[in-house]
């Protein structure tokens, strides 16, 4: 009986190593940080709206985290094939299920460190003015969500390819379909191609949409939902592909 | 199944599954959310609930909108999924009383010619079809109130509309509204003829005249609006006191300057009335208007004025005041949604007594130095010039619309006044006879009164609001009135919707910075001002002796005297220094905030990278200290 618990606390402490060890984890926050605030105060001008809300900066969440997080996960599953650790890995006493959501917690956890460090954003928003604290709490949690849906598509793509920066467009190429999905550009071709009940129904499958509520600061059920389904999926797609790879080794 | 399809299967599989599950949970758990606002702004408010219990009849709302167009505008696509789930909220909460459907008027559909019909704005899109974005509320007497635009900007009282017109077609029998009046354009039943704003109030409520001379008041009579009264004796005063402390619901118009009055001072039917004030009431409420009119050059109302040889130019008035959002209550629902200004023409000013017994609330005030001008000046037609030559500005905003509310105490504590019995026997014998049949004093509140007291008449007028060749309003005065109506003659349910806070929070640290800034500067840029159109006035009066006289001579300046010639070289350096120490400021007046916003940019930019890059550093060095294991 293989331990899936042991399994997910050993690759989890792995791969966590493994991103600050190098420079990468610390390169990739802070440009994620710079663009991030360079996007809400110059493209947003979040000084000029004279509100103290934080609507103009949580506005770029999906959009940054559709280029960068892909970024986070590529590596992932693609190292180990390219490495050739995959063998060594299927032959050690632990589920490929606990392997995954290690490796998916691990980059999780770098990305919750980056979205903890926009702190000075909270602070400055508080300092100029009476923000809705408790909706901005929330647009942080559903944040954090979506954050692991980008990262579980990046996971699960990058135990199809053995190829780093291949995973990584991919991963981008798809997390944009999920992304566009709610885009109003994107949406109104749907919409004017196959009738505004098709548009509806892919909007359903937008992270823009399930997160917009939540920056209103309502917490819908359905969209908690929506994300924890949609990194189920993508774990189990994960699960599937990389015990494909095994059999197809074996 | 063999290994090499099973990958394809199991991943169709699971993706299927996904996309199943969602398409059946999203629409299922619709309702299901939290509300994480601090006013709860996405909660149906207890007013409406009431209200939509306790329906009497079946009300239908249509809701119109052409999805396809409308998934083109962000803001309209997020607003129409609002709207389409306060309907369905609204609907669990009324039960089978409240049908809601949708229509998407595609265009050349019966959907189209139904909106149309019934009144709902078609918004241009560029070019492609037409936006149809509102509500059709009908009832089983086929009564019909729209929404002929749900603009994405007024979410906030978007509950409040909604409920307004389900409230409306509930109760179909209008309210009505006694007008007592000395101006013309408030006279009439409003039906074509009188002040816009007359005619729009016709279309919701019933309206009742009361005569100049009245001694009873029409006894239906839901909210009393007086728009400058004539001078009322003791019994005509009574009779308010006692509407007051019964219904409670009156919005008052004085003026201590109106410009409106009808007659004139020199040989009229009868002597023109400039000055009509709260009398007798002021002192019970503790509210007093001005004698004096304000002038506020803060808030001046660009006008055309004349500026000799058939030219008019755009200056701003005193005297005319234009009162922006800002300087309104954002918490009154009466003056919350207002976008434009409010015009005031020579007002008063409203005195509001420590000892007041009723919660005061400011609506709308002036700015921070205003200046009295005597009334019997204001009246008449003053030029920019002469007002600023009586201008002396004095400290403090002044309220021009104040609400009271809270419970009454008569204005007549030792009970009914005789009346006043006029020498027709006819007359005479119907006074009494009302007299006989008026209802007994009592000397406090039936319920809490809502007064409305504006310091100004002259704001009805449609000169001040209305662009007289498109008979579209430019200012908000109308919106202002219609509003108070509606919040006086509502019940209280729509009243509790009032309370909704705004979900508007301004960066109040800015703000204070301004207002600080402000305090600063405004008297100096005031002064300035005033030396600026001072020395304005006088070159123009020097260049228009130089122009008249000397024009022939082919220089302008020719038949001035040396003295003269000098004088305006004076002014016009003058006036190049006034400007640019205006301009500097204006700069100054922003120093402070743009280092801030810059500082914090700063930090909000690079602060996180720095932060980051620290940590890494730190980690470094722990581990070359522990080195390498």
């Amino acid at each position: 009986m293989k331990d899936t618990m042991t399994g997910l606390r050993a690759s989890y402490i792995r791969e966590l190593r493994a991103y600050f060890a190098t420079p990468l984890a610390y390169v990739f926050i802070a440009i994620f940080l710079m663009l991030l605030g360079f996007f809400t105060w110059e493209a947003s001008r979040f000084f000029d709206t004279g509100v103290a809300d934080l609507q103009p900066f949580f506005y770029w969440h999906p959009w940054l985290f559709m280029i960068f997080l892909p970024a986070l996960s590529m590596r992932l599953w693609s190292d180990e094939s390219a490495a050739g650790t995959t063998e060594l890995l299927m032959s050690l006493p632990i589920t490929i299920t606990g392997l995954a959501i290690g490796k998916l917690l691990a980059a999780w956890t770098v990305a919750l460190l980056a979205l903890a460090l926009t702190t000075p954003m909270w602070m400055t928003v508080n300092y100029l003015g009476a923000p809705d604290n408790s909706a901005i709490l929330l647009t942080y949690l559903m944040s954090a969500l979506m954050a692991g849906a980008y990262l579980a598509i990046g996971a699960a793509i990058s135990s199809l390819l053995s190829s780093q920066v291949l995973s990584y467009v991919i991963g981008v190429v798809v997390a944009f379909v999920f992304t566009a999905a709610g885009w109003p550009m994107v949406l109104g071709a749907i919409s004017g191609a196959l009738g505004a009940g098709v548009g509806d129904l892919a909007a359903q499958f937008s992270f823009l949409t399930h997160f917009e509520t939540a920056e209103r600061g309502v917490l819908e059920v359905r969209s908690v939902l929506f994300f924890i389904g949609f990194v189920a999926l993508c774990l189990a797609l994960n699960v599937i592909w990389v015990s494909q790879r095994r059999g197809a080794m074996r | 199944m063999s290994p090499r399809s099973f990958l394809p299967v199991a991943t169709a599989l699971l993706l299927a599954i996904f996309i199943a599950a969602t398409l059946i949970i999203q629409p299922l758990l619709r309702g299901a959310r939290a509300d994480f606002t601090e006013a709860s702004l996405y909660t149906l408010s207890d007013g409406t609930v009431s209200a939509l219990q306790n329906l009497q009849e079946p009300v239908d709302l249509t809701f119109v909108y052409t999805r396809r167009v409308g998934q083109e505008y962000p803001a309209v696509r997020a607003y129409a999924t609002r709207v389409r789930e306060l309907l369905q909220a609204y609907r669990a909460e009324a039960g089978a009383n409240l049908r809601v459907r949708e229509i998407d008027p595609l265009p050349f559909s019966e959907a189209e010619d139904e909106a149309v019909a019934a009144g709902i704005v078609a918004v241009d899109t560029n070019g492609e079809d037409p936006l149809y974005f509102g509500i059709i509320g009908r009832n089983t007497i086929d009564d019909q109130r729209v929404i002929p635009f749900l603009a994405p900007e007024q979410e906030e009282t978007l509950e409040y509309d909604l409920t307004r017109l389900i409230a409306r077609l509930d109760r179909p029998e209008p309210p009505t509204v006694g007008i007592l009046s000395t101006l013309q354009g408030m006279q009439g039943d409003g039906q074509g003829a009188g002040y816009s704003f007359l005619q729009e109030a016709a279309k919701s409520f019933n309206i009742t005249q009361i005569d100049e001379d009245f001694y009873a008041l029409p006894e239906d009579m839901d909210v009393l609006l007086m728009v400058h009264p004539p001078d009322l004796d003791d019994w005509q005063t009574w009779l308010i006191d006692q509407f007051l402390l019964r219904k409670g619901r009156a919005i008052i118009l004085v003026d201590p300057a109106a410009k409106t009055a009808p007659g004139s001072e020199f040989g009229g039917l009868r002597e023109r009335q400039i000055r009509s004030d709260l009398g007798r009431f002021g002192d019970v409420w503790g509210v007093h208007l001005s004698e004096e009119a304000v002038a506020d050059t803060e808030s001046a109302l660009p006008i055309q004025a004349p500026v000799g040889e058939g030219r008019t130019n755009v200056v701003r008035h005193p005297l005319y005041l234009a009162a922006p959002p800002a300087m309104m209550s954002r918490d009154s629902l009466i003056t919350a949604e207002l976008s434009r200004t409010v015009n005031f023409g020579a007002p008063g000013a409203l005195e509001i007594d420590e000892a007041s017994p009723f919660d005061v609330e400011v609506l709308i005030h002036t700015g921070e130095a205003p200046s009295w001008i005597p009334a019997e000046e204001a009246v008449k037609d003053l030029s920019v010039q002469d007002t600023l030559a009586l201008y002396e500005p004095v400290e403090g905003e002044k309220p021009l619309a104040v609400r009271l509310h809270g419970a009454l105490v008569s204005a007549f504590p030792d009970g009914a006044p005789p009346p006043a019995v006029p020498d027709d026997p006819v007359l005479a014998e119907l006074v009494r006879a009302s007299a006989q049949t008026a209802q007994p004093h009592i000397a406090s509140s039936e319920r809490d009164a809502e007064i409305l007291i504006l310091s100004d008449a002259d704001m009805v007028d449609d000169g001040l609001y209305v662009d007289l060749e498109s008979a579209t309003a430019f200012a908000d005065n109308g919106a202002l009135l219609m509003n108070a109506l509606d919040v006086m003659s509502g019940d209280a349910n729509l009243l509790s919707l009032r309370a909704r806070a705004s979900s508007r929070r301004p960066m109040s640290r800015v703000e204070a910075m301004r207002d600080e800034a402000q305090a600063r500067f405004f008297g100096e840029q005031a002064q300035l001002e005033n030396r600026l159109a001072e020395a304005q006035a006088r070159l123009q009066e020097l260049q228009q002796i130089g122009s008249t006289d000397g024009f022939f001579e082919g220089d302008l300046e020719a038949t001035l005297t040396d003295e003269e010639r000098s004088e305006l070289a004076e002014l016009r350096t003058d006036i190049v220094e006034t400007r640019s120490r205006l301009r500097s400021i204006e700069r100054d007046f922003r120093r402070e905030i743009d280092a801030l916003e810059g500082w914090l940019k700063f930090i909000n930019i690079f602060g996180g990278a720095i932060l980051i890059g620290l940590i890494g550093l730190f980690v470094w060095w722990r581990r070359r200290k522990v080195g390498p294991s």
